[in-house]
């Protein structure tokens, strides 16, 4: 089973404070890739984690970076010390980040995100601009791909709003 | 008299300029193998005015899009643009990333499908095309973990 969009409907159900970045903000965006993972970077509060548990009780999330794939749960955490989670629920991968290479910490990332409505809610996604510049300090061959498309995407836009 | 060197005058440039643009587009034509070269078909919404065809070779075709004359707004990568004019209006927008994705071998056709999307129905489709591909992996390793045989 994956079904992100499911996983997304979910954060956003579940009132957690997020923004939509990655390869599903770029589709969003406008680019032709296919990503199979939900990238979201979100402030690590304890109120949010909570949110975001709730949001995955009966999804089992496990720590899909860990070889015996540990459950999540947020008790056996410690909130202070972490900065990002990699998980994997039954609706598919969930990448929870707390700082964006080029953009910067969840603050930053929401000032320049966009909100967008969709069938399933309001939800956050990183801006156009921001979002190159991501890709751009993340300078993987992935990345390098999305971003052609995304620069693309901007000449298109650039007589628009500058911080899309 | 005035009238009918004005008439003449006006005729003999609309018919050089009408020249001008048969002659690039001709040129475009001949000059462009992206068709031939990628053997792929156009979308269906993709005419024969699309980028592939007219802006590769030069720019004198490109800043005349229709779109523009008729005041369109440019396109709206977060909401749907409206298909009557986005075909019309590929040309005009085509600033140097645009061309750059087109010589890296994006597949502009599909860009300018998916740009007229809304970021709902955008996200849907890569849903889609996932669930595709996890079928085809699944295909893919019951092939892979069939005994061999006679095939």
């Amino acid at each position: 089973m994956n079904d992100l969009l499911d996983l997304l409907e979910r954060l956003i159900r579940h009132r957690v404070e997020f923004v939509l970045v990655g390869g599903q903000a770029a589709i969003v965006h406008g680019a032709t890739l296919v990503t199979r993972d939900l990238d979201i970077c979100m402030e690590f509060t304890p109120d949010n984690l909570a949110r975001l548990e709730s949001a995955l009780a009966d999804l089992h999330p496990v720590h899909r970076m860990t070889p015996r794939k540990i459950a999540f749960r947020l008790a056996d955490i410690d909130q202070r010390s972490i900065k990002n989670l990699y998980l994997q629920t039954d609706y598919g991968v969930l990448d929870c980040l707390s700082e964006i290479a080029g953009v910067g910490k969840f603050v930053t990332v929401a000032e320049r995100s966009v909100a967008i409505d969709l069938p399933i809610g309001r939800c956050r996604v990183l801006s156009l601009s921001a979002l190159i510049d991501a890709k751009t300090a993340m300078n993987r061959i992935q990345d390098k791909l999305a971003l052609i498309q995304l620069k693309a995407i901007l000449d298109k836009t650039r007589s628009e709003s500058p911080e899309r | 008299m005035l009238s009918a060197l004005l008439k003449q005058q006006m005729n003999s440039e609309m018919t050089q300029s009408f020249q001008d643009h048969c002659n690039t587009i001709l040129e475009n034509l001949r000059g462009n193998c992206r068709l031939a070269d990628r053997s792929r078909l156009l979308g269906a919404d993709c005419s024969t005015t699309d980028s592939n065809l007219i802006c590769a070779v030069g720019d004198k075709v490109a800043p005349g899009g229709a779109a523009r004359q008729s005041g369109e707004p440019a396109p709206t990568p977060l909401s749907r643009r409206d298909n009557s004019v986005a075909a019309a209006s590929r040309c005009e927008d085509s600033g140097i990333a645009w061309r750059a994705a087109e010589e890296a071998g994006i597949d502009i056709c599909l860009l300018e499908q998916s740009l007229d999307l809304t970021p709902w129905e955008r996200l849907k489709e890569n849903q889609r095309a996932l669930r595709l591909l996890m079928t085809l992996e699944k295909a893919g390793k019951q092939l892979r973990e069939r005994p061999a045989g006679p095939s």
